[in-house]
């Protein structure tokens, strides 16, 4: 198939997973609380749960040799940890447990963010000399320009909560901001390269991630949040985009017909 | 061997694109690029974008003291642009 073809396919599937997941969700709210918490429930596992496996499905092309398959492999323990945080969580849902503190999904999560993290260094690992002073640049100013508001935020909440909660919750947005250094590298170093497409989503995953973090604090500092609210979508859209855009790593290193190289010597 | 090297650094899923987009594009192998370094450019452009600088660079150091060899000399002034 026509490769722009296909990127317009995809394009479309994409465009279509985020709207059909955004209007699910906000239905959902319009028919009930209790329904929106069992809908974004359901939700969330198979969601994640794609993403698991077409990490899984990358991590075994590369065989987790080199730079890439080390980092692939890392990929796939980020998707690893946040399916199994988003399965206790709705454990926690489905049958009314109470989560204790410090939670258990909570510490599964971040170390979700350890293993993104390790996947970006070893990923850029080997074009590392190309990486110039004005890229290190424009990441960090990336994520001062996130992490400013995030910590303002943590900040300005409601000053009767537990600094504990406060911090608990203040950690995720950190984390995403910190995430955005290596992503925003990866985003210059690969423009217009194929492999580009996925740190572009990662990118606005990580964004996603941050504008819902930030909004979680609020809610969750007050306990006014729970499941189904439609600050998940920003949640369930940047598992969406991590989806497609390692879907993406797949096809651009999806098994080569070496076949066609016997027959190098007609061409000639 | 050198090109080989320096994408096997990253995996060997990364040097079968490369390999594959020099055939399917050029008609041509790795062998053949030290005669049509532009190919390879282009190939390694088309995947990695701005990171083709690096792996360049690899490519060089792998080539170690033969980079002064005359031809491989204007192997690399395509190469690097």
């Amino acid at each position: 198939m026509n490769p722009s073809i296909d990127r317009i396919k995809d394009n479309r599937v994409l465009i279509f997973s985020l709207l059909g997941i955004g209007f699910v969700i906000l239905i959902s709210n319009v028919l009930g609380k209790d329904i929106a918490k069992t809908t974004s429930d359901f939700i969330f596992v198979p969601v994640s749960g794609v993403l698991l496996v077409l990490a899984v499905i990358l991590a075994i092309r590369f065989k987790g040799k080199k730079n890439f398959g080390i980092s692939y492999i890392f990929f796939a323990c980020f998707s690893a940890a946040w399916f199994a945080a988003e399965l206790i969580w709705m454990n926690y849902e489905i049958f009314n447990k109470s989560n204790p503190f410090p939670y258990v999904d909570d510490a599964v999560y971040l170390s979700g963010y350890i293993f993104l993290w390790l996947f970006s260094r070893f990923y850029l690992k080997p074009v590392g000399a190309a990486i110039s002073k004005k890229m290190l640049g424009y990441a960090f100013l990336a994520v001062t320009v996130f992490l400013v508001p995030t910590l303002y935020t943590v900040y300005l909440s409601s000053p009767s909560s537990p600094l504990v909660n406060i911090l608990w919750a203040g950690i995720y947005p950190i984390a995403d901001a910190a995430l955005l250094f290596p992503t925003v590298i990866a985003m210059m170093l690969f423009f217009k390269g194929n492999v580009s497409f996925l740190w572009s989503l990662m990118f606005f995953a990580i964004l996603l991630n941050i504008v819902a973090d930030s909004g979680f604090l609020y809610l969750d500092v007050d306990k006014s949040y729970s499941s189904g609210n439609p600050i998940d979508i920003l949640y369930l859209w940047s598992y969406v985009l991590f989806s497609f855009g390692i879907y993406s790593q797949i096809k651009v290193f999806r098994k080569q017909k070496m076949k066609s190289y016997k027959n190098l010597d007609e061409f000639k | 061997m050198a090109i080989e090297d320096a994408l096997n650094e990253m995996g060997e899923p990364a040097l079968e694109i490369v390999r594959n987009k020099l055939f399917q594009e050029y008609h041509c192998t790795l062998q053949d690029c030290l005669d049509h370094p532009a190919y390879l450019a282009n190939a390694l452009k088309e995947t990695f974008g701005y990171a083709q600088i690096a792996i360049i660079e690899k490519i060089k150091t792998n080539l170690g003291e033969s980079k002064s060899e005359r031809p491989v000399e204007d192997f690399l002034k395509v190469l690097c642009g």
